[in-house]
């Protein structure tokens, strides 16, 4: 078993006479430990830092095409994509964040949990509900052209299947990321700076623009990050309304151009951007640290506000809420109503169930193993492998499907030569199309949601816990086993849950990575949707929104839990 | 002198508690005021009123003679024209020391601001601290920023909410020192909230003593110390043994108090409230001093501890009265002793009760 006494930099504090015995016969069994945690570690940055490589690779004739032809288009959209989310994202994300958590209007309390509801909702699943909705066929138009009796090119309708409409469904679903933060930000903010600020003459305005803001922003751009994130990492909306960006276009130049090397190499340009926004993220979060106040000494008190004041404030906050969830909800179930459960829905429906408890148990595995492994070594190397091995889950699924098929192929075909050299016999392709790379590619894009949920048990657990266990006299992974594994249970099933519904939801890596003929629900909704088969669709979706809703009542009753603490 | 805040029969209600009743005092301008009290007070409450962030259901205040809170009147913080020192300093973390400080001067134009900023940061000592943030800086350091942010805009008055309970108790005598100097530099009216009565001493020219919600005393530090008006009062404050007394009327009408370490007469103003024949009597620890008459008082010695130069000492009378007596450090016996003391009574004035 690994024991931190044999770390060199414990060895030096350490004073105990009989110490280098010690040592010398766990040095081995402590070695192992760390050679297996490194490996693990490099073994899941190896599809992004593949990808990173491609970065130096000479471009390439359909590379050279690209430039000419639609890199430009990938970019100009992509960039209009990102600025549209963050203006959408932004505008709803902190309305609605200021107005719970500062006043008390009707409907407020529901209002506050439901405007995560959203979250629940993958932007494919929206974009192809509200195409149903709002497109030419659609109950809408519909019922205009009847009312009005206008006849097909009579009238002017928003072409939904747009980038701007990609804009608005990515912006319903992931600005509670925004909200999220800001209102955590908002609550967190020391009541008693706002009073501050009253005392030195400062109204409302004042207080919101020069303190409330300028406080809350490195939350408010650590959500958007998040959310931008999530948007260039979006397949099945922008491919859905055929909108060409990043993602669209690794896709199309793998499969349509069959270049792997103009592929990885849009994979990389995309790569940087999200490495932007993660630097982003961190260099915000860093400075969140400063941002925040102790708020001991008063508890947070809304302004009630009545009247048509408190209606607006009731009709903004809810609007989010009707159009990114409750809208697209109703459709979905109207749809999936209407169809009948049969043999091939139950099939997807294990395949996904499989799938995912599968994905989420590794992770939780892998999860434990680094989490725990970071705190008997707490080194510098060993913190910065955890951050690059969980760097995955900014990266969106196409670049991690690319970096993962380029190097497994790599291996297969090495194999299956040294195989054919040696026996005469090829072994084919062991890896390329089987479940193993697609559940590596989960792992790679979500192992970081696991390892939050293990590391925040972890922290809450004082290392003296560890030192008196060890001094009782049981070794490290005893201690795991006895000590923090019980008192980090529920942390464990978050983790484990979070993954699950993660994995469910997933779609471009699952549609790239997939083997030949196996579906999964979002896959199968997907291409339904994708076939104008709308309503066959539905109970598909209508699944993974309904999984999908339990992560976001589990965040709800722990944030209500911490606002409780906080208020004793 | 005109008073300059007035707190008319405040009473302070949430819902259906009442966290503090007839409260009245007023201050003149330039003077600090001190709410001191056990915590649950209520003295934070009245602060907070004072501020303009509650509302009291009873009562009037008066500020410079304008009325800001009455049942019919509510003037909002930002408009009532007061500087508040917080507890938590409450600095702005997103702005500069300099942005601190001249977070409230918008009405004046960006070179009086500077001035202004420069003055107040040379008057706390810390000019060198402009361009930093609040978290680079120190407890008390940030403490002093506090109070200059609070100055800037000349306010009516100054309100400070336990402005030393986060320093370290070295830096509290020093800090409350140099704060009073800085608010009579600035001659600001001032009011401050704590539970320490060294703080109160050390910074205060009035003090409104508060318990459970009312107004226990109200006056200077050494009025409180010499001539506590209720038991809360007496043992609150400094330390002391309060003992037993009989009420005696002489042959002139006039009302004595006799004890065991002597007798004094009850003066006039509050002879008035004797219900019944007893009363009490604090003796503070200083009053006592050990005598060889052996007609003096004779009491035991129970216990002592070394205060360094001085005894802190526990005597127990022959009726088993208990004293307490700080005693120089030379010639102090073991206790169980019997020893023979004397103890003054000037300018002591008994507790009805």
């Amino acid at each position: 078993m690994a024991s931190p006494s044999s770390n060199t930099t414990h060895l030096t504090a350490s004073k105990t006479p009989n110490i280098l015995g010690r040592v010398r016969s766990k040095f081995a069994s402590s070695n192992l430990f760390i050679i297996f945690l490194f490996s693990t570690i490099a073994l899941l940055a190896l599809p992004v830092l593949t990808v990173f490589s491609f970065i130096f690779e000479p471009a390439g004739d359909v590379w050279n095409h690209l430039v000419d032809t639609v890199l430009s288009d990938y970019l100009t959209n992509s960039l209009l994509l990102l600025l549209g989310v963050a203006v959408g994202t932004l505008s709803m994300g902190i309305t609605t964040a200021w107005l719970t958590s500062m006043y008390d209007f009707p409907g407020r309390r529901a209002i506050e949990w439901a405007l995560l509801l959203p979250l629940a909702m993958p932007a494919y699943i929206i974009a192809y509900t509200y195409t149903g909705l709002l497109d030419f066929a659609g109950p809408v138009q519909t019922y205009l052209r009847d009312l009005f009796g206008w006849q097909y090119g009579d009238y002017w309708f928003p072409e939904i299947r747009s980038l701007f409409g990609a804009i608005c469904m990515l912006s319903l679903v992931l600005y509670p990321y925004i909200y999220l933060l800001a209102r955590a930000s908002f609550l967190g903010q020391s009541v008693v700076t706002m009073e501050a600020a009253r005392t030195l003459g400062a109204g409302p305005w004042k207080r919101f623009f020069r303190v409330a803001l300028p406080m809350a922003r490195p939350a408010i751009v650590a959500g958007t990050s998040l959310a931008l994130m999530e948007t260039l990492a979006d397949y099945g909306t922008v491919q859905y309304f055929g909108v060409s960006t990043f993602t669209t276009g690794i896709f199309r130049t793998w499969f349509g151009l069959g270049d792997q090397g103009a592929a990885a190499q849009l994979a990389a340009m995309l790569l940087g951007f999200v490495l932007m926004l993660i630097l982003l993220e961190r260099y915000s979060r860093k400075q969140a640290q400063y941002h925040q106040q102790s708020s001991r000494y008063s508890i947070h008190k809304r302004e009630t506000i009545v009247g048509i004041k408190g209606l607006v404030a009731s009709f903004l906050s809810v609007m989010p809420i009707v159009l990114g969830f409750l809208i697209p909800f109703i459709l979905l179930a109207q749809w999936a109503l209407g169809e009948t459960i049969d043999a091939e829905f139950l099939v997807l429906a294990w395949n996904s169930l499989t799938l995912a408890f599968s994905a989420s148990l590794l992770a939780l595995t892998l999860a434990i193993v680094l989490g725990y492994g970071q705190r008997i070594f707490p080194t510098n190397s060993v913190k910065a492998g955890v951050r690059i091995a969980t760097l995955g889950y900014a990266v969106p699924g196409t670049v991690i499907a690319v970096g993962i098929i380029i190097p497994l192929a790599w291996i297969d075909n090495t194999i299956d030569a040294w195989a054919i050299k040696t026996f005469d016999v090829g072994t084919g392709l062991l890896f390329s199309g089987s479940l193993f790379i697609l559940l590596f590619a989960y792992l790679v894009r979500f192992l970081a949601v696991a390892l939050g949920s293990v590391e925040s048990g972890l922290q809450a657990i004082k290392p003296s816990m560890d030192d008196s266990a060890r001094s009782l006299g049981f070794k490290p992974f005893q201690v795991l086993r006895k000590v923090h594994l019980p008192i980090i249970r529920p942390s464990l099933f978050t983790a484990l849950l979070l993954v699950f519904v993660d994995v469910l939801k997933e779609l471009p890596a699952t549609l790239i990575l997939r083997p030949f003929n196996f579906n999964t629900l979002a896959v199968r909704a997907y291409e339904l949707a994708s076939d104008e088969q709308l309503a066959s669709a539905a109970p598909a979706a209508i699944t993974i929104v309904l999984t999908g809703l339990i992560p976001v009542i589990l965040l709800n009753r722990s944030i209500n839990k911490s606002t409780l603490d906080n208020h004793q | 002198m005109s008073a300059h805040l007035v707190l008319q029969d405040i009473a302070i209600r949430y819902a259906t508690k009442t966290i503090v009743e007839d409260i009245s005092f007023a201050l003149n301008e330039g003077e600090i005021g001190c709410l001191l009290g056990p915590s649950g007070c209520g003295k934070t409450t009245l602060l907070r009123t004072i501020a303009g962030f509650e509302h009291p259901a009873h009562g009037t205040i008066t500020l410079r003679g304008n009325e800001v809170a009455s049942p019919s009147e509510r003037v909002p913080p930002e408009k009532r024209r007061v500087g508040m020192v917080f507890q938590d300093y409450a600095l702005f973390p997103h702005l500069t020391i300099e942005q601190n400080i001249a977070f409230g001067l918008n009405k004046q134009s960006k070179a009086e601001q500077q001035q202004r900023v420069d003055a107040l940061l040379s008057l706390i000592n810390l000019p060198h601290t402009k361009k930093r943030y609040p978290h680079q800086l120190s407890g008390g350091q940030q403490q002093r920023i506090a109070l200059a942010r609070a100055l800037a805009p000349e306010p009516d008055i100054l309100l400070l909410d336990e402005p030393f309970s986060n320093l370290d108790v070295e830096l509290r005598e020093h800090l409350a020192h140099d704060v009073r100097q800085l608010i009579k530099t600035e001659k600001v009216t001032a009011i401050l909230v704590t539970h320490d009565q060294q703080e109160a001493f050390a910074t205060s020219d009035k003090i409104a003593l508060l318990n459970d919600g009312k107004l226990v005393q109200w006056g200077s530090a050494s009025e409180l110390y010499d001539q506590p008006n209720s038991v809360f009062s007496a043992e609150f404050i400094g330390q002391g043994a309060l003992i037993e007394g009989a009420i005696k009327k002489d042959n002139n009408g006039i009302n004595n108090l006799h004890t065991e370490v002597g007798n004094l007469s009850i003066p006039e103003h509050i002879a008035h409230t004797i219900s019944n024949d007893s009363a009490k009597l604090l003796i503070r620890p200083d009053r006592i001093a050990v005598s060889n008459s052996e007609t003096d008082i004779s009491v035991t010695l129970i216990k002592k501890s070394f205060r360094g130069g001085h005894y802190l000492c526990s005597l127990e009378t022959s009726n088993k009265q208990l004293l307490t007596a700080l005693l120089p450090a030379q010639n102090i016996p073991e206790p169980g002793t019997q020893l023979f003391v004397t103890v003054s009574l000037s300018n002591t004035t008994p507790i009805i009760c």
